[in-house]
């Protein structure tokens, strides 16, 4: 087994900057100089998959400095699957401790909203709890029910206006320039019944929604965030389509 | 080495109907390809971008397939690695092949997986009959799995290795011994004769015309260091015009293929790859009315 087993384990040392130790398995030593390319398909692809991830930080940092930060991630972060939809996890605490973005200090916020955004379009496809679930039922049977979330729905704290940061950065269309604001944001990203929805949520609504997700009753949610955005977020929460859906929750 | 069975050939297209020129399908083509007339266009995707729980992807995909032929081709199963293949993820590719049932299966005579890291390439093997073993396990498991039979893809070879045998000795004993077949890479075989200084022509004598059950075409470019003396098997430019002269060998030689136009980045509009579909049908066609004329 050895001849094939410490080829594989040459290839590996060349895929860490190691070409050398291929040569044995060469037709032509001089070739060995090529191997380079295996291990720079690996990291374009890599870093390929953290552009198309990550489009918000891509926007804000340029081209250039995302291809950079992208392969110092790369380098050091090798993939654990083959699904490049579930690769650079980690990237928005890499940011949080690489000293050449300290300058910006809402990026790893911005890259967790990129994050989620991944995380919501890819979720299971189960339905929302739709209205006609609540329909018979009086005040104190909805306040029992513990629906949790919908499968994609992903809230999300910054003490940065990270959101409006990265919202704005979501698209092609020029941004008008946002104003770094020590202010905390609080959000909400999701597939709704008309594709990926989000938006900014009072930090109530955010307690309400973590409480629901812990497993919480509505009722029992209402009451640990009795404020008024809670309530007017409840009433068009249905239409949204954030919550689960009932029957699987019982 | 355990035993492995040959079952007949016609097992490895399932459905009978025809498949011509085909596209390889990228999101950003859904609806230009839900909306091409007629339903002889198929097209192939990379199931590890539909391995998620839900979302847009997989609906799109179900839409397109109601009215398309076919083909999963896989990039991430790592077959020619050293140890066996990941359990999980051929459970997911089961997944897959369950629900949308597709006319054609291939994975990369490659590997990408070692001890749990995944490399994000397409790694070599050398022509050996320790690597051939290797190989021809890890495609039974996939076989068995499945319950299909598979195509293996030719590679492209940056280096050089040393084996025991050709690259058309070694996938024919694999094919022979497993009972896949082979996806033809016109471009790969163009890439690689380039690369290492094989003959393309008589790489393509050497195969076994009834075990392509597939080919594929695709555009390469020069390294950046090295130029013309090392072709990147890049997929994104446009098929070139040797690569196409390379096609019109083998098609003379084989016969009419399924044949797939692939382009995975600096995508062009949808129109340029449709002209390239076409330019490959019309070249099936006529194979096929020569076959009919020689009988």
């Amino acid at each position: 087994m050895a001849e094939t087993a410490s080829f594989h384990d040459a290839m590996i040392s060349n895929m860490r900057g190691n070409s050398e130790a291929l040569v044995p398995y060469l037709r032509e030593a001089s070739d060995v100089g090529r191997a380079r390319v295996y291990q720079n398909n690996m990291l374009s692809a890599l870093g390929q998959s953290l552009v198309d991830n990550y489009p918000a930080v891509a926007r804000l940092v340029g081209d250039e400095f995302m291809r950079a930060l992208a392969r110092a991630f790369a380098e050091t972060h090798p993939s654990s699957s083959p699904l490049m939809t579930a690769y650079g996890r980690e990237f928005a605490s890499f940011i949080d401790g690489f000293p050449p973005t300290q300058s910006l200090p809402y990026l790893g916020d911005v890259a967790r909203h990129d994050w989620a955004f991944i995380e919501a379009l890819f979720a299971s496809d189960e339905a929302p709890m739709a209205a006609s679930a609540l329909q018979g039922l009086d005040d104190a049977q909805i306040a029992a029910l513990a629906p949790g979330l919908h499968p994609s729905v992903r809230t999300l704290k910054s003490k940065w206006n990270a959101y409006e940061i990265w919202a704005s950065n979501r698209d092609e269309q020029a941004s008008t320039k946002l104003a770094l604001k020590e202010a905390p944001s609080h959000a909400l990203i999701w597939r709704g019944p008309s594709g990926i929805t989000h938006r900014a949520i009072a930090a109530p609504v955010a307690v309400f929604l973590r409480a629901i997700d812990d497993g919480q009753t509505l009722g029992a949610a209402q009451e640990i965030a009795p404020e008024p955005e809670t309530i007017i977020f409840f009433a068009d929460a249905l239409r949204l389509g954030v919550f689960g859906a009932i029957d699987k929750t019982r | 080495m355990m035993s492995h069975t040959t079952p007949p050939r016609a097992d490895i297209q399932r459905a009978s109907p025809p498949m011509g020129a085909g596209l390889g399908l990228k999101p950003e083509y859904y609806r230009d390809v839900l909306d091409v007339p007629g339903n002889d266009l198929w097209v192939e995707v990379h199931p590890e971008n539909y391995m998620t729980d839900g979302g847009p992807r997989l609906a799109w995909l179900t839409a397109i397939r109601d009215r398309r032929l076919l083909s999963l081709h896989g990039v991430g199963l790592s077959l020619a690695g050293d140890e066996a293949v990941d359990a999980a993820h051929l459970a997911r590719w089961k997944t897959l092949v369950d629900r949308f049932e597709p006319e054609l299966i291939s994975e990369h005579v490659a590997w990408s997986v070692k001890d749990g890291i995944y490399y994000a390439d397409l790694l070599p093997t050398p022509a050996t009959k320790l690597a051939a073993d290797y190989l021809c396990a890890n495609i039974d498991r996939m076989q068995s799995a499945l319950g299909r039979k598979i195509l293996i893809e030719n590679p492209s070879l940056y280096i050089d290795l040393k084996g025991d045998m050709s690259e058309p000795e070694f996938l024919t004993d694999i094919c022979k011994r497993t009972g896949c077949g082979l996806l033809l890479d016109v471009n790969n075989v163009f890439v690689t004769a380039n690369n290492i200084g094989r003959d393309a022509k008589g790489y393509i004598d050497a195969i076994p015309a009834n075990l392509i059950g597939e080919v594929h075409l695709a555009g390469h470019r020069p390294d950046p260091i090295l130029g013309q003396a090392l072709l990147i098997d890049s997929h994104d430019e446009a098929i070139n015009e040797d690569v196409w002269a390379l096609y019109d060998y083998l098609i003379a030689r084989v016969g009419p293929k399924p044949t797939l136009i692939e382009r995975d980045s600096n995508l062009p509009p949808f129109k340029e790859l449709l002209a390239e579909t076409k330019r490959a049908q019309a070249k099936l066609t006529q194979s096929e009315g020569m076959e009919l004329a020689n009988g």
